[in-house]
């Protein structure tokens, strides 16, 4: 395959809408997937004003993510980072990127094959899952951001009508045991805090952003775009909770691997109508996919610029190797991938990532600012 | 747009059409219907039974002439292990096909293993992937495996006779407790709240059916093979006793899980004759009150029903006094059921109903106080029923027949 039937990456361009339900997908996957709310911390009957302020510090560190991105819109984070403190200290802070690029896609698609192995292909080795998880997001960002863009287009009204269907069919059993709410916040604000710092923590995935501004039509208003996307998944998170906490109930919901899942195999519609987990697993699938598609191509047009390649292209191959490998081996078992998610270990981990490259760029354009002139200049 | 929609049609089309990898076809699997566990009290063996689908014998109507007429549409088969998932893994060894759990509709856990703790069934279950927590969960007082093996008159299999049965005992006369595997895993985790699971009585003979029905039945010539009434109460995850039919429909009315039940009371005016009531539709609240005194937990009943058995010639226009004594005498008849449930919870220190919980949810503070010592509390606690029925209807029959004409 050559690359000339494809277009340039520096002129490829998505609409703010494919943006949004990238955003959007791959987020919902992941929060509803774990449901942190409930399983990181003793939140119990209250996981679901865990789950709503988990948006506001989420919101709060998507500004700081994709604020810079605002301010050059025509630039990823590696040019402008280059731009801001020097050629090689630039390059070396866009590495960060690279590698929370590279974690988050090895976690996302082990979660995805970990929830199939358990419950479903219980004879399928782990690392089929994976690879042909890598291969699909592979060939997506080989084609493009903009096919990205319009696959994105494509599942995400499959990805809601799947989510609404299976919570549409919680709602008579959650009514029912509605009773398992309460007592509503009788513990104060420490259960709640601590049960969003997990959600809260995984909007590392937004560090996508920075690579993802320059290619939208609309790059002033992305960070709009961005936040409605944070939105639209945090109410999905929230009915979700809602419908764990109260089907499951507070202390055994707490308890599962896969919440969201567990739940939605106890649902008995009717005689006839039952057994809808499915429905639960292909929105799964779709939004791993697109998010691992996306940071694929994120993390592979990082990668060239830094080395200074003109197309990101040849870099996928390569980079796709080393992403299932990691994804296969990083975690031994289903414990460690747990661990991992357990807030003293996630939270400084990603809160590195989040905060020292982009601690580090904000304050060169402080410093830039307040030494007059325009920072957009060399 | 057309393109679009098309794309999308092709995708839903395709999503139900992914097959198996390793060609576990399902015509090839044993299927699960019912599993019931058993244990040993002095070895501690586990022991499964279960009833699979037999389907050389379920083939439909004409099966008879085609050579599988003498087999029974299901099998019974039964392991031992160390604990019970153990045992579903030797069933193989009797087995020649692959089991296939998900089909399973009902477990029955025996008394033994109920008094024994019920908690390791329920954490098996749990992470096994096929069980699905939707089954119902039943108490089997009495032979467990003459249960599994029993064929019921009026259905295909046994397995699907006890479904049945379990459903129309619940809307008939509400004197049932629905329990799925899941709502367990709810119940045993709520502070202040026992498990409360329905009772199967296994027919030993059809002697035992003719007790059971008051004596007044004739001997049927084929028994039913099983009684669904009254359930086992829990403390824990151990069952501390049984509950008659009484106190079920106390439970029943405490918590508001009534479709239909009949409740008899005496005529008020000549204080003898029955007289039969449907009661239709009930509500139930209940809230605490906290006063000088401390505090106490007020049950709020809403009933509705209508007369349906009145021998006797009495003012029926709906505001008469007559029709005001009944309904006070139905009250108490149901709020006579809810004490007696409440006195036997207190007796086996297993709070069904959830008071407990209820004190928990509305005021957590006190539930941090008391929580430790909640039977204790619970004994001395005033629970206040306060029961209102409504008598909306007659039946067909407006008034009965005037005495004198019946001479």
């Amino acid at each position: 395959m050559t690359t000339e039937n494809f277009p340039k990456a520096t002129t490829e361009k998505i609409a703010n809408r494919q943006f949004l339900y990238m955003l959007f997908m791959m987020r919902t996957t992941v929060v509803i997937a774990l449901l942190p709310v409930l399983t990181s911390a003793d939140a119990f009957q209250d996981a679901w004003a865990s789950a709503i302020v988990s948006f506001f510090g989420a919101a709060l560190l998507v500004l700081i993510i994709g604020g810079l991105g605002i301010k050059f819109p025509e630039l990823t984070a590696v040019e402008y980072a280059q731009k801001l403190i020097g050629k090689w200290p630039g390059k070396a802070v866009s590495l960060i990127f690279i590698l929370a690029f590279l974690v988050i896609i090895a976690t996302d698609t082990r979660i995805y094959a970990e929830a199939l192995v358990t419950g479903f292909l219980t004879e399928t080795p782990l690392a089929f899952i994976v690879f042909m998880m890598v291969i699909a997001g592979s060939a997506a960002a080989y084609s493009g951001i903009e096919v990205i863009g319009r696959a994105a287009d494509l599942l995400f009204p499959i990805f809601v009508a799947m989510l609404t269907l299976s919570l549409a069919f919680a709602i008579p059993d959650a009514l029912a045991m509605k009773e398992n709410l309460q007592p509503v916040l009788s513990r104060g604000a420490g259960p709640v805090l601590r049960g969003s710092m997990v959600p809260i923590i995984i909007i590392a995935q937004y560090l996508s952003l920075t690579m993802l501004i320059p290619v939208t039509n609309q790059p002033k208003k992305a960070l709009g775009t961005a936040l409605w996307a944070l939105a639209g998944s945090s109410l999905v998170l929230i009915l979700v909770t809602l419908a764990v906490t109260t089907i499951q109930g507070p202390d055994h919901g707490s308890r599962l691997v896969f919440p969201f899942f567990s739940m939605v195999r106890t649902l008995n519609i009717s005689v006839f109508l039952e057994r809808i987990e499915i429905f639960a697993l292909f929105a799964w699938g779709f939004g791993i996919f697109i998010g691992v598609s996306v940071f694929m191509y994120c993390g592979t047009r990082a990668m060239s610029q830094i080395i200074g390649l003109q197309d990101y292209r040849p870099l996928i191959g390569p980079l796709a190797v080393i992403w299932g490998t990691f994804s296969v081996h990083s975690y031994q078992d289903l414990f460690e991938l747990r661990t991992y998610f357990q807030p003293r270990i996630v939270i400084p981990y990603n809160l590195f990532w989040i905060l020292v490259p982009m601690g580090i760029l904000w304050a060169a354009y402080g410093i830039r600012s307040l030494a007059g002139g325009n920072p957009n200049e060399k | 747009m057309k393109n679009r929609l098309v794309a999308l049609v092709l995708i839903l089309v395709v999503m139900p059409l992914s097959g198996c990898w390793n060609r576990r076809d399902p015509e090839n699997l044993a299927l699960v219907l019912a599993t019931a566990f058993d244990v040993d009290e002095e070895s501690g063996v586990h022991k499964v039974i279960v009833q699979i689908a037999n389907p050389l014998a379920m083939g439909g109507q004409d099966a008879g002439q085609g050579g599988g007429g003498e087999k029974k549409p299901f099998w019974t088969i039964s392991a031992n292990g160390t604990l019970s998932h153990q045992a579903m893994r030797n069933l193989a060894e009797g087995v020649s096909r692959e089991f296939f759990w998900a089909h399973n509709r009902v477990f029955l856990l025996s008394e033994n293993i109920a008094r024994n703790g019920i908690y390791p069934i329920m954490d098996m279950a749990a992470r096994e992937r096929q069980l699905r927590a939707s089954a119902n969960v039943v108490v089997v007082e009495g032979d467990i495996k003459k249960l599994m093996e029993a064929e019921f008159p009026l259905e295909e299999s046994g397995a699907k006779g006890l479904d049945r049965q379990i459903i129309t005992i619940r809307y008939e006369r509400s004197l049932f407790a629905i329990k799925t595997l899941n709502q367990l895993y709810n119940i045993l985790a709520q502070p202040g709240r026992e498990m409360f699971i329905g009772r199967i009585k296994v027919v030993e003979d059809a002697q035992q059916v003719e007790e059971s029905s008051g004596g007044n039945s004739e001997t049927p010539n084929t028994p039913p093979p099983a009684l669904i009434k009254g359930g086992a109460m829990f403390k824990g995850d151990r069952m501390v006793g049984w509950a008659e039919e009484q106190e079920t429909l106390g439970w029943a009315y405490a918590t508001g899980r009534v479709f239909r039940s009949i409740v008899y009371i005496k005529d008020p005016v000549d204080n003898n004759t029955p007289i039969g009531l449907d009661i239709g539709e009930m509500e139930s609240q209940m809230h605490p009150e906290t006063d000088a005194n401390g505090t106490r937990i007020v049950v709020q009943i809403k009933a509705e029903g209508h007369l349906h058995d009145i021998p006797v010639d009495r003012d029926l226009s709906v505001q008469s006094d007559y029709i005001k004594s009944l309904e006070r005498r139905s009250a108490q008849a149901i709020r006579n059921a809810v004490h007696s449930t409440i006195d036997l919870s207190r007796e086996l220190e297993s709070d069904i109903i959830g008071f407990g919980n209820l004190i928990y949810r509305k005021q957590p503070k006190l539930w941090d106080e008391i929580g430790d010592r909640w039977y204790e509390v619970f004994t001395d606690m005033e629970i206040d029923v306060r029961v209102e029925m409504n008598i909306r209807r007659t039946g067909l029959l407006a008034s009965p027949m005037a005495s004198e004409k019946r001479r």
